[in-house]
């Protein structure tokens, strides 16, 4: 047990690290790694850990974070003057990010198809700076040097795409508390229909803040979805998935919607 | 599917997963036509929920889409039979609201009989 929480600590044994890694670098034998990976199993559990919220099992996770160890042993130059562990925690780390990039896509995406998704999607906001307006499919296609329907094929694709925020950056609830509940009162002079209004109103609470802020910029305040994102310093793309899945949940939850 | 003169002509069974053939294909004809990508994504919501429009009206399948470009404009079309019996569910105000968002132009043809949607999106 007092072994156990000592393995906890974190504390490793540089001398001992350092001879093992010259010895692996002289053999390559795979014991020699073998016993590194076990003296780090505890650097894996611990950044494993910090990713267990996201729904996935610890141990996938471990397994995860277990193949960025030796990764990072493999790549590792010992005449560095870096630690073993300020070198293997962004790699170990960067693999269960990878993990969870991949694990994100809803259905099987081609990873060339997920890699120009996210292209377009960078290609799209550094245009719409350039230019200052929203750029075209042909303006996307020609500068990422593929044709329109690649584009094309690759938003859609975004669709599949649950995302998951790992840096926080691209959150999907924004700081405030947005409640198109409180706007209602505007949708009476677009609908007549009460048993759709009442439906409504007990859809949006199926709705993030944001999703239903982005509703109600696109639907009630005619923004494009260009200013939405600009308004609310995320990507075209991303407003373009929740605008979707906004208008699919609402069509789930309103009898009209979905006969 | 034939293309003539800015004209292309399509008929789909009236089933759900169709809906994202044709958000597709309009992407395609939106990019030819240099749409931006708002409008593109508006062209899109606007045939899903043309689609399912005529879903609620009980359209019998094949429906009828046609997509008619100009150099200032695309002209969407629905087209198809009403199934006999159906009841008159076209006041759908939400789906309407979000159609009439997204795109410039909405009319409905509707008859007891034939369902017909026309939508035009500018350019």
């Amino acid at each position: 047990m007092a072994e156990a929480r000592k393995n906890r600590s974190l504390v490793w044994d540089r001398a001992k690290t350092y001879q093992l890694f010259a010895e692996y670098r002289a053999s390559g034998d795979a014991e020699v790694r073998d016993e590194l990976v076990r003296m780090y199993l505890n650097l894996v559990e611990y950044l494993a850990r910090r990713f267990k919220s996201r729904g996935e099992p610890l141990d996938d996770l471990i397994q995860v974070a277990t193949i960025g160890l030796i990764k990072a042993i493999d790549r590792f130059d010992v005449e560095r003057a870096v630690e073993f562990t300020t070198y293997a925690t962004p790699t170990i780390v960067g693999e269960l990010k990878r993990y969870f990039r991949d694990k994100g896509w809803a259905i099987r995406v081609p990873r060339r198809l997920q890699e120009l998704n996210l292209q377009v999607n960078k290609t799209v906001n550094s245009l719409t700076q350039e230019i200052q307006r929203t750029p075209t499919i042909k303006e996307i296609a020609a500068k990422l040097e593929v044709t329109s329907e690649e584009v094309i094929e690759a938003m859609e694709t975004s669709e599949a795409y649950n995302f998951i925020s790992l840096d926080g950056d691209l959150s999907t609830e924004s700081g405030e508390n947005f409640s198109l509940l409180e706007y209602i009162g505007e949708l009476d002079k677009q609908l007549v229909n009460l048993e759709d209004r009442a439906s409504l109103g007990a859809a949006l609470k199926d709705l993030t803040s944001q999703e239903q802020k982005i509703l109600y910029l696109r639907f009630f305040r005619g923004l494009t979805q260009t200013e939405i994102a600009s308004e609310l310093e995320i990507s075209q793309m991303h407003v373009s998935r929740l605008l979707r899945r906004t208008l699919q949940v609402l069509r789930q939850r309103m009898p009209s919607f979905n006969e | 599917m034939v293309e003539s003169n800015g004209r292309i002509y399509l008929e789909l069974p009236i089933e759900k997963e169709f809906a994202r053939l044709l958000r597709l294909l309009v992407s395609g004809i939106a990019s030819r036509m240099d749409f931006d990508l708002d409008a593109v994504d508006d062209l899109k919501i606007a045939v899903e929920e043309a689609f399912l429009a005529a879903m609620r009206r009980q359209v019998e399948s094949p429906v009828k889409i046609s997509f008619i470009s100009s150099p200032t404009s695309l002209a969407i079309e629905l087209k198809g039979k009403i199934a006999p019996g159906a009841r008159d569910s076209s006041a759908d105000d939400f789906g309407n609201f979000i159609l009439e968002a997204v795109v410039d132009e909405l009319k409905y043809g509707d008859s007891q009989t034939d369902f017909n949607l026309h939508l035009i999106k500018n350019l």
